[in-house]
């Protein structure tokens, strides 16, 4: 029975100090966007906001290390994977204008928000939640792909994104959790928008229109201005120009993410290469120095029982053989930290093309902003007047008016 | 940054400040120009009533405060016009919270009657270098904004009658000014164009305005706040556009900028060093062309103008270089529009935004418009 034992140990480390350990990725199978069939109508065409994500880094210096994460690489991929998300929502049909903004941008009609749990050129990780202007919590879900290869083999020059896969299917989440709501529903949100926006721009005016339950966050309409509110028809014309003001954020983004993805492609290339050499390295060298192990207490063993000379010379050769592959397995850990210095390189140096993209259009974007809050605050103010000299009804200001413009309702960030 | 002016009343008294500035002397005549226009003379009555809600606001673009007067109930005369007081010639550029005009707050809402003196330009005796920009744009508007704002102001909610004169006096005051803080109108304040310098400036404006009037106006202003707003995404989307064909190398009118130096001659530094400052390399230079043009108005403007009404940061900042690459495109102001040197801020910002403006056609509904606005509140 030892001697049994013995011999498949022997092989094994035999097998395994030859170093045969293979890990192999195979393409996958691609998940398309679910796309319309036939034209929605357009007042149950919800806009879209997806924020910008979460970049969820660490503060911790070790962790940053451990997990390959370069801080302004993240915070760049905040802003270049909603603008995917949006990108693929577009492109199914389904939803009426899908913008990317600024986190802390005010309701439009679904708003998409993440958090980037992990992102190598290996795997995504992202938790998803998506929330109506009614503030109904739609769902939250974690979405996680690894890459799919074939994207880094593409040497074209717009290659699949390797986690397509990801956003098509939250996409096809999405839309099928609109699919699964009442044509009034969506009605509601759309007009609970509207009334958002307007309650913002001039609460006195509006803010019977709505209730809050503040415990739920929720909006309800509880009743319904006139269409031709003369108030609410300049609240429209605001409202356009929120619209405007986002989109050109959003081109800010579009550009951002254009600029940023021919390199970030190139980064995620080169660290899938280099995390599945490290990975594989890791694995080698742990599997060398087990198997090395092994064979030395097999070839113990089987020395400790061998009568004849075959038998001595073959314990001897599984001492030998394992000392050798434990040796080699020593060797594979320098070639894994060989591997995370380059990935360390890459990550800095990808870090530095970013960075310089990640300031401007963050400066891009607060400018806008800086701009809008003042029209905003004059138009808040001319709407006021306008409801005073309408009504006759004297507007109460707070008392103390910060001299600071509030921030545009949609705008912020 | 916007104040509230309270509607301190009071019938101007000792008026003793001159109007030191030219402009303010020049508007007051220009903006308060409507009876009741005493520049100059005491106010005595301080009966105008001022309205009870004064509003101050930030103009987009580091435009100054503006103040808008509301109507008053419609006492008797207005108060006269109390002149700028000359220990007010702070170079801080805030302005006095409102002066004393005529009125008292609380009595008026809506249909002013008369509004007293118009005032006298306020002590545009703002020191210091800001007196660069605005000091030139104070010849012109500033002046009438001074003198004019006054008058709205002090008439208070008279914003009437000086009606549109008064309150884009004060605004007009305020935005030539290139100064924060005019004061409401309704505090009568004297919004008087210049740092500091509405202190004591009443007076009236005239008439009354009826409610559908003071909305049309109001609509007026906020179709040319709007419009400023249009313009301004016009021009961030051009600029995006700008860059977006630079990155795919299109680099088409590309040549006037150096983009290995931010704002070289490409003029309008800001915006020329392209992606990251080395267009040159990959057909950056078309951005960089375009916006220099862009700056190249400001300062043609400002030249033609005469008044130096480049806004002094727009034609300052951006002036020198753009004119390589600039030049043609909507520097011109047609034949019959005048120097707007009593432009209140409506007018103004219907002005500024036709004169950024690059297309054609737009441009020249904003100039349409901008006559609009001239004819009817002339």
């Amino acid at each position: 029975m030892n001697r049994s034992i013995a011999l498949v140990v022997l092989a094994a480390a035999a097998f395994g100090s030859a170093g045969c350990v293979t890990h192999e990725t195979r393409p996958q199978a691609q998940i398309k966007a679910i796309q319309a069939s036939q034209e929605i109508p357009q007042d149950q065409l919800l806009d879209v906001a997806v924020k910008l994500f979460d970049d969820n880094v660490p503060k911790d210096e070790k962790t940053l290390e451990k997990e390959h994460i370069f801080p302004e690489v993240r915070k760049a991929e905040a802003r270049y994977f909603p603008m995917q998300i949006r990108n693929t929502l577009e492109g199914t049909g389904h939803w009426g204008q899908v913008r990317v903004v600024p986190a802390d941008a005010a309701a439009l009609d679904v708003q998409v928000s993440g958090k980037i749990m992990e992102s190598t050129g290996q795997l995504l990780r992202i938790d998803m939640t998506v929330v109506d202007a009614t503030g109904r919590l739609w769902f939250k879900r974690e979405y996680q792909q690894t890459a799919d290869t074939r994207s880094y083999k593409d040497q074209s020059g717009q290659p699949r994104d390797p986690f397509q896969n990801l956003y098509s299917t939250f996409a096809n989440d999405l839309l099928a959790y609109r699919q699964q709501m009442q044509v009034a529903d969506l009605e509601t949100i759309r007009r609970v928008s509207e009334l958002r926006f307007a309650q913002d721009l001039a609460p006195y005016a509006f803010e019977s229109y709505l209730t809050q339950d503040k415990k739920k966050a929720t909006y309800q309409v509880v009743r319904l201005p006139a269409d031709d509110d003369p108030l609410l028809v300049r609240m429209d014309r605001i409202r356009e120009r929120d619209y405007a003001l986002i989109d050109t954020v959003n081109e800010h983004y579009s550009l951002f993410a254009e600029n940023m993805s021919e390199p970030y492609t190139n980064w995620r290339r080169y660290s899938y290469a280099e995390l599945e050499a490290e990975d594989e390295a890791k694995r080698s060298a742990l599997t060398r120095k087990l198997l090395g192990a092994a064979a030395i207490v097999g070839g113990l063993v089987v020395g400790s029982e061998a009568n004849t000379y075959a038998g001595q010379a073959a314990a001897t050769g599984a001492i030998f053989g394992g000392a050798y592959a434990i040796k080699s397995g020593f060797d594979k850990g320098a070639e894994v930290k060989m591997h995370s210095d380059s990935l360390k390189q890459l990550g800095e140096s990808f870090q530095a093309e970013v960075q310089p993209m990640v300031v401007e259009v963050e400066g891009r974007t607060l400018q806008l902003k800086g701009t809008a809050e003042e029209q905003y605050h004059e138009w808040r103010r001319l709407l006021k007047e306008l409801y005073e000299n309408e009504t006759g009804v004297p507007v109460q200001t707070p008392a103390a008016a910060p001299p600071a413009a509030p921030a545009a309702p949609n705008s912020g960030g | 940054m916007p104040q509230q002016s309270g509607g301190s009343s009071g019938g101007s008294q000792g008026s003793q400040g001159g109007s030191q500035s030219s402009g303010g002397s020049q508007g007051g005549s220009q903006g308060g120009g409507s009876p009741g226009s005493q520049s100059g003379q005491s106010g005595q009555s301080g009966q105008s009533n001022g309205p009870n809600v004064t509003v101050g606001a930030n103009l987009p673009g580091g435009l100054p405060t503006v103040g808008i007067p509301m109507p008053s109930t419609g006492g008797p005369s207005g108060g006269g016009g109390q002149q700028g007081s000359p220990q007010n010639q702070s170079s801080s550029p805030d302005a006095s919270p409102g002066g004393s005009a005529g009125g008292t707050p609380q009595e008026s809402i809506f249909r002013g009657s008369s509004g007293g003196g118009g005032a006298s330009g306020a002590q545009s005796q703002s020191a210091g270098g800001a007196s660069g920009g605005g000091g030139s744009a104070g010849g012109g508007s500033a002046g009438g904004g001074g003198a004019a704002g006054g008058g709205a102001a002090g008439g208070g909610g008279a914003a009437g009658g000086g009606g549109a004169a008064g309150g884009g006096g004060a605004a007009g005051g305020g935005a030539a000014g290139g100064m924060p803080n005019a004061g409401g109108g309704a505090s009568g304040g004297g919004a008087g164009g210049y740092p500091s310098s509405g202190g004591s400036n009443g007076g009236g404006g005239g008439g009354g305005m009826t409610t559908g009037e003071r909305t049309a106006q109001i609509d007026h202003e906020l179709d040319a706040s709007l419009g400023v707003f249009d313009g301004r995404i016009r021009d961030e989307q051009a600029t995006i556009a700008g860059q977006r064909g630079g990155r795919n190398g299109s680099g088409a009118g590309g040549g006037a900028g150096n983009e290995n130096e931010p704002g070289g001659s490409g003029g309008n530094g800001g915006n020329s060093t392209g992606k990251n400052g080395n267009g040159g390399n990959d057909g950056q230079g078309g951005a960089a062309g375009g916006r220099g043009g862009a700056s190249g108005q400001g300062q043609g403007q400002g030249e033609g103008e005469g008044n130096g009404r480049g806004d002094g940061k727009q034609g300052g900042g951006g002036g020198v270089g753009g004119g390589a690459g600039g030049g043609a495109g909507p520097n011109t102001v047609p034949a019959d529009i005048p120097d707007g040197s009593d432009d209140d801020i409506v007018a103004r910002q219907l002005r500024e935004a036709a004169q950024k403006e690059t297309d054609p056609e737009l441009r020249e509904k904003l100039w349409q418009e901008y006559r609009d606005y001239k004819k009817n509140t002339g």
